[in-house]
């Protein structure tokens, strides 16, 4: 059984914000005895601090085992408009990853079941001399006899992708398709080349 | 432009330094040069040639005049060249400004020497033609002495009888040097006027010019074919080892000084590959490199010189940019490369299929293919033996038809690509992306909340699986130790959750931090998941600055970054892709043994600590009722995790090569946008992480 210490906090604390950017209060509990610093904060400074829970902080102190007083969770709400000063006092959806990408499903029919090789990549320029695809760039390579499907995990930042599809009887005739992610988009987007 | 920048580092270094008592006026060489130097013709011409590659290039003005000289020599004590000239039937000495002063001697035998050099330990030019009539002679350069000019006959050219061409001094040990027509390598003492046959080198023919270079190596250049060879006179039996393709000719005397090593540092003209060295890559071992030239064929858009391999030449400039695989390589396959010239040549090139460091001979997959200017779309085939996994490739572009994948060529480019051989028909995928990295960024002080800088421990990583019709048969994973701005002590692992320990493939697992083959599996031990131990505690990878706290997190405390690690993952046959957890997997950090953490821990908490992403479960070594102390709000009724009462994690993942906070700097002041993105869950400022969204002053710079 580990000595020490074992402290829980019921409730964590929140200090969500109003648009005023109202004042928040830190207060340092020092319990000298154990020198234990913990960090809390509050609703100071009124306004419309909605649903701020006042701050909890129930320590006891009994080595080497601590008995923890556990209150009810409460979901901290969720402010779309917040502003929050510091990060400690941000508030996330519980479900919410904070995965910066999306889902892509990608299809190819290959239509005469040609011998190919298919790459999707995010990095391509396109001007006079035709599509120049970076390879280093690429999400999916796979070499295909008959149509493909899969899904693939694009980040947020890369909103065009580029398929190129070579045929290997005819290797001076590749061909490209491009996709551009629709920024309202949600949930997971289709890039089909037929 | 590179040809007259290179003139300039020649003969903008001239001295006036004149032979006063002589009435000579031409002006010395400031310093030893790398060049070598090679005089031909009847009506001379003299050129620099970069022995490393071969390259030469005329030094002297097409209105020259000068008549035919040889016997050419590089004198380390006054820094000017002296030759034998035919027109005055005396030597000659040449300067920086290409002024030719002759030197009259008395008794000088008028019979035309062509082979002669400056010793280096003494300063004194040695003459020599074989035969009766001719012999080795001594002349003294060295005006303080008594015997100044004076010309000294060493021994008989029948005595000392030997078909040689050109002779040059070793750098140090007074000796000079020869390779005769039959390949003999001669040893001769100058002052005796004997020889020593010291080995047959393997190569005959007329070496009209010979040279050493600082470190005893002796470089031998073949009239014929202008092929030029060296030969390390420091081995027991000195053999030839083919060099570089130089200039042929039918007459021909080198000389250089003899103190400096062959490629200039300062001003290098030379392009190196990037492969490891077994395959050939370092001037050492006579890698494969091409001189810049002036700069008309290359590969892409662009070449760097460098001093040697490796050697970054400062610019930051990626040269490695003409090839385009735009297939993938799989055994037993057709493959496609794009090749991107310059201008027209020919492509050579190899791709170790056996994965042993070497390219051999069967190795080569494009032999003397004619590429022009702009694309080139070439399939060359993979052989069925190829081996899975990664390797490297060498692609050479020169009007050099055929080239082998060592050695100096004089134009082109060589470039080297570490690429993976894939199973046939396999489909990859990569996560970001085949050659970007995703980050993951922790916050240690779990479960307690600490304070956001999310810099206690940054690593770039990607990762690729490979899959042939839903059977996973490879994972890889590639990363980098990007930061540490804590003291805790954290080992780092990837679980794959859905794949057990059992079915992996440990007997071709392979494991490298810092490109070094592991002696260690990193797969965890006594665990029925597959569970990757990258290092068990990351302090032993990296040291923090000099007079820093920490490792890349706080302001001037950068470095190189200190640790890469990279694993590929085998599997047992038939394990299917859809049960294993998509990417990024399940990285995660743990408590290294021993090392104290928070005092929500009584004791050490060591491997049953873990930190992961948010609302990934823990691993099987994890102990459960850590969950829930401090700040935790995990709750694994509801499938949370590693979250706080707010919902926020210790761990982020974001798919992008992140630029982290600077220590102490809480995440919102390094992107502002962060914020938003999470309370509006992932609705606004999707990209809140890319390096255009960052405030650049709170980031850390390197």
């Amino acid at each position: 059984m580990p000595i020490g210490i074992r402290m829980k906090k019921a409730q964590q604390t929140t200090c969500s914000n109003n648009k005023e950017k109202t004042m928040k209060l830190t207060k340092m509990t020092v319990i000298p005895m154990m020198s234990l610093l913990m960090v809390a904060c509050g609703g100071g400074g009124g306004g419309n601090t909605s649903s701020t829970p006042e701050p909890v902080t129930t320590v006891v102190v009994e080595p080497p085992v601590v008995v923890v007083v556990v209150e009810p969770e409460l979901e901290p709400e969720l402010d779309q408009n917040a502003i929050y000063d510091t990060t400690a006092e941000l508030i996330s959806a519980k479900s919410f990853l904070l995965k910066p990408e999306y889902d892509l499903s990608i299809s190819y029919k290959n239509e005469s079941n040609r011998s190919a090789y298919l790459s999707v990549c995010t990095e391509f320029t396109d001007d006079e001399n035709g599509i120049k695809v970076n390879y280093n760039s690429c999400l999916l390579r796979t070499s295909i006899e008959s149509n493909f499907a899969g899904t693939l995990t694009v980040a947020n930042d890369k909103s065009n992708l580029v398929m190129a599809i070579w045929y290997l009887d005819d290797i001076e005739n590749p061909r490209y398709e491009t996709w551009e992610n629709d920024i309202n988009a949600t949930g997971e987007r289709v890039f089909d080349v037929n | 432009m590179l040809n007259s920048v290179r003139k300039n580092t020649v003969k903008g270094i001239i001295l006036a330094i004149g032979m006063t008592n002589l009435g000579l006026h031409a002006e010395s060489f400031s310093e030893c040069p790398a060049e070598a130097f090679l005089i031909q013709d009847k009506i001379a011409n003299l050129y620099t040639v970069q022995l490393a590659t071969g390259f030469y290039e005329k030094f002297s003005p097409e209105n020259w005049g000068q008549e035919k000289m040889n016997a050419l020599a590089f004198s380390i004590h006054d820094r000017y060249l002296y030759a034998f000239n035919y027109y005055y039937g005396t030597i000659v000495r040449i300067g920086a400004d290409l002024q030719v002063d002759p030197i009259f001697l008395a008794n000088l035998p008028n019979k035309g020497f062509y082979v002669g050099d400056i010793s280096v330990v003494e300063n004194a030019y040695y003459l020599y033609r074989p035969g009766g009539n001719y012999g080795l002679y001594r002349v003294s350069l060295d005006e303080s002495s008594g015997d100044y000019l004076q010309i000294a006959n060493i021994v008989n050219g029948s005595t000392l009888n030997l078909a040689i061409y050109d002779l040059a001094f070793h750098p140090d040990n007074g000796f000079a040097y020869a390779v005769d027509r039959w390949g003999n390598l001669w040893k001769i003492d100058v002052q005796a006027g004997t020889s020593e046959n010291l080995s047959n080198v393997g190569e005959d023919g007329v070496f009209g010019a010979v040279y050493f270079d600082v470190t005893g190596n002796l470089y031998i250049s073949r009239n014929n074919d202008g092929n030029i060879f060296r030969v390390n006179t420091n081995w027991d039996y000195p053999v030839a080892e083919f060099f570089a393709y130089g200039p042929s000719s039918s007459n021909n005397d080198g000389a250089r000084c003899a103190l400096a090593p062959i490629i200039s540092q300062e001003d290098p003209t030379t392009d190196f590959g990037d492969a490891p060295d077994s395959y050939g890559t370092s001037i050492n071992n006579n890698g494969a490199r091409h001189d810049i030239e002036e700069g008309i064929l290359f590969l892409g858009e662009t070449v760097e010189s460098e001093p040697n391999a490796y050697a970054d030449n400062g610019s930051g400039v990626d040269d490695n940019d003409g090839i385009d695989f735009v297939t993938g390589v799989a055994a037993g396959t057709t493959a496609l490369v794009d090749i991107t010239s310059s201008a027209e040549g020919f492509v050579n090139a190899w791709l170790d299929s056996d994965k042993d460091g070497e390219f051999d001979v069967d190795e080569q997959i494009i032999t003397a293919e004619p590429v022009t200017s702009g694309s080139n779309v070439v399939a060359y085939d993979v052989p069925t033996w190829a081996e899975t996994g990664a390797t490297w490739t060498r692609f050479r572009l020169s009007s050099e038809e055929t080239l082998s994948p060592i050695g100096g060529v004089s134009d082109g480019e060589v470039e080297d690509y570490a690429i993976d051989i894939a199973e046939q028909n396999v489909t990859a995928m990569h996560y970001p992306s085949s050659n970007t990295w995703a980050t993951l960024a922790f916050e240690d002080h779990w479960p307690l909340v600490g304070d956001y800088d999310m810099n206690d421990l940054v690593v770039h990583y990607r990762l690729s699986s490979y899959d042939v019709d839903g059977t996973l048969m490879r994972v890889k994973i590639e990363g980098e130790v990007v930061a540490i701005g804590a003291s805790y002590h954290n080992g780092f692992a990837f679980r794959l959750p859905g794949l057990l320990r059992s079915e992996v493939d440990t007997g071709r697992l392979s494991f490298k931090i810092n490109g070094v083959e592991q002696n260690i599996s990193p797969l965890e031990a006594d665990r029925n998941e597959a569970i990757f131990i990258i290092a068990d505690d990351l302090w032993d990878f990296v040291t923090e600055g000099e007079s820093c706290k920490y490792y890349r997190t706080e302001e001037g405390c950068g470095s190189n970054i200190q640790m890469t690690f990279s694993l590929e993952i085998p599997m047992e046959a038939n394990k299917n892709k859809a049960e294993v957890a998509d990417f990024p997997y399940d990285p995660f950090i743990f408590a290294s043994q021993g090392h104290e953490r928070s005092y929500v821990f009584g004791e050490a908490p060591g491997r049953r600590f873990e930190i992961h992403l948010k609302n990934q479960a823990p691993t099987e070594a994890f102990q459960a009722n850590f969950l829930g102390r401090g700040d935790d709000a995990s709750d694994e009724n509801n499938g949370e995790y590693f979250i706080n009462a707010n919902g926020m994690p210790w761990a982020i993942n974001i798919p992008y090569e992140w630029k982290h906070p600077v220590e102490y700097m809480d995440i919102k002041y390094a992107y502002p946008d962060f914020h938003s993105f999470v309370t509006s869950s992932g609705g606004q400022n999707a990209d809140w992480y890319t390096d255009e969204k960052s405030a650049t002053n709170n980031v850390f710079k390197q």
